[in-house]
């Protein structure tokens, strides 16, 4: 994996905006309207090509394939694993996030989650034997990145996919609903990781690196306890986020170290976040997480302090911090001299080879298209500003 | 004005949010339909005092008004001076930024009347009602906090009239305003 030798290296979380109409197909194939398959497919290979372009143009130095043809939602590419109706009683998830401070905001959330439909998302529910069937989704991005990437020279290329944690909305998952096919909670987060790193595989395989998205490693704090409703102490909570690092830790095995970055959120919701987990009740755990490079959100009001969380805890030799330097959850542009402050300041704490410029979260689909490649140059123009006061030029 | 002697005292830019039923009330004076003056006025004094309770009991040091019974934080100037008004058909400016990115709509903000003003005639003070009953509500809701600051404009408003005279003579117009805010303010807690 490529590290800021000469200069700090710029890369976001992987996610980029494609057009309307690719949009508006995956909208329809969600809702299972009608459309051009071949239409769509063309759509989507011309698109992923513009997208490397302009990551190449706006200065990026890591590019993703922007996941624009994706499908979703995740659980296409598993057998026996999908969603299911609410249970009498059952309380609605919001998208798996986020009780206690739903209970804090509750006029705000319930308008919130009814403009988004975040609070219609149905609880998932195993019905057999977990296998993975994304074979040709996968080998078909992975074919549309490579061709268009071929002749643009980048650093490095990286495709993304989804942790076992992730796949499971909130922490607590009701027994009932992985059972009777896996008796334990830890036997069902192994099969989905089983499943899930075969994905894994074929990305390293086609010579990408490996981004795992995990942001319910941290976003999952905020839910009730399955049994008792309870707030998770922060014991529960990290017993439960251990078991999904030692899940992902199981679908990594045999991926070398240097092929895999690690991303992680509180989720890209646009709540207050006032209950975020502090990272510092995380971190340890995460770092365990078997990859060599670790994206991070740390670009925004709520987050951004815990820059001094790497003045106590040590970066383990040899790994890469990829901090995120811009923002999902703002339309103002950040400034490059904030940028390359941002980025100083890391490197002050962890060594300057060690920092790798990233964004938040993936900005595709969270802001406007006209903003995210303005927030992209202002990222390439920040990183240029560090790297001349890091290495003196 | 109370300095940051032995802690660091917090304050805000002025404006906070309405409730919604006030919000209706302003919107339908705004759009030229018939109010109840009185009501009005009555739900905006309940309204200052709610606000200034909300800062206080959130630990805001120099409170506001919170602009509660003002339709914007600009546009009201045309209510209290002569010669202004908020005309409709004038083109809004285009700032460099939002040429920038043309495609991008921010959501609205909280100003309920966007029309830009004009000056159709000699700018005075017409009204003082306005601004002293929120600010008589206002000094006795404040009592708790370290110190008041009803909001008032400064004269640049980007109001112009043909001759370029329009800063000079609201900047009068407002000093007037400014004499009665200043009044009307608690000067200690």
């Amino acid at each position: 994996m490529k590290r800021s030798i000469d200069g700090i290296l710029t890369t976001h979380a992987g996610r980029l905006p494609g057009p309307p109409d690719v949009a508006e197909t995956v909208r329809a194939i969600r809702q299972d309207r009608p459309h051009d398959k071949e239409t769509f497919a063309t759509r989507v290979k011309d698109t992923t090509h513009e997208v490397v372009r302009k990551q190449k143009d706006v200065g990026l130095n890591i590019v993703s394939d922007g996941e624009v043809g994706k499908l979703g939602p995740f659980y296409n590419r598993l057998e026996n694993y999908g969603p299911r109706q609410f249970a009498p009683g059952e309380e609605p998830r919001g998208g798996g996030t986020p009780r206690g401070e739903w209970q804090l905001f509750p006029t705000f959330y319930d308008e919130y989650w009814s403009q988004t439909g975040g609070s219609s998302l149905l609880p998932l529910v195993c019905t057999g034997p977990i296998r993975y069937i994304g074979q040709e989704a996968i080998q078909t991005e992975i074919a549309n990145f490579k061709a268009a990437l071929a002749g643009v020279e980048v650093d490095e290329a990286f495709m993304c996919s989804v942790s076992p944690g992730w796949l499971v909305p909130g922490f607590g998952f009701r027994e009932a609903d992985f059972q009777p096919h896996y008796k334990t909670e830890e036997e069902f987060f192994f099969a989905l990781a089983e499943a899930m790193s075969e994905e894994y595989r074929a990305i390293v395989d086609a010579g990408f690196v490996l981004q795992v998205d995990d942001p319910r490693v941290l976003s999952g704090w905020d839910v009730p306890h399955p049994r008792t409703g309870a707030h998770l102490t922060l014991e529960e909570y990290r017993q439960e986020a251990q078991l999904r690092v030692d899940a992902l830790n199981h679908a990594l095995r045999g991926i070398p170290e240097d092929r895999v970055r690690h991303h992680m959120c509180w989720g890209s919701w646009k709540g207050p976040h006032t209950v975020d987990i502090p990272l510092k009740d995380a971190i340890d755990m995460v770092l365990k997480v078997h990859a060599q490079a670790f994206s991070i959100e740390a670009a925004n009001v709520r987050h951004e302090h815990e820059w001094k969380v790497w003045q106590d805890v040590q970066l383990p030799e040899g790994k890469i911090l990829i901090p995120g330097v811009i923002a999902h959850a703002t339309n103002l542009v950040e400034h490059p001299e904030l940028v390359a402050d941002r980025l100083v300041r890391y490197a002050n704490l962890v060594g300057r080879e060690n920092v790798i410029a990233g964004t938040d979260c993936g900005l595709g689909g969270r802001l406007h298209p006209e903003i995210v490649w303005a927030k992209f140059q202002a990222m390439a123009e920040g990183a240029r500003l560090a790297t001349d006061r890091l290495w003196r030029r | 004005m109370k300095h940051s002697t032995h802690r660091i005292l917090t304050t805000h830019a002025g404006s906070l949010a309405r409730p919604a039923d006030l919000l209706e009330m302003v919107r339908i004076k705004e759009a030229g339909q018939p109010y109840d003056q009185e009501a009005l006025a009555a739900r905006v004094r309940t309204a200052v005092a709610e606000v200034v309770g909300k800062q206080i009991d959130a630990s805001v040091d120099v409170v506001s008004d919170g602009e509660q019974g003002k339709p914007g934080f600009a546009n009201y100037v045309k209510d209290r001076l002569t010669g202004l008004i908020a005309r409709e058909g004038v083109p809004p400016r285009v700032s460099s930024d939002q040429a920038d990115f043309p495609d991008f709509q921010p959501p609205e903000g909280g100003t309920l009347n966007t029309r830009r003003m004009v000056c159709i005639g000699p700018l005075a003070w017409k009204d003082r009602t306005g601004g002293a009953d929120g600010y008589r509500e206002f000094s006795g809701g404040a009592a708790g906090a370290d110190r008041g600051c009803p909001v008032s404009k400064r004269p640049a408003l980007g109001i112009r009239d043909g001759a370029g005279r329009g800063d000079a003579a609201t900047g009068a117009a407002s000093r007037e305003e400014r004499r009665v805010t200043c009044s009307a303010v608690p000067t200690a807690s």
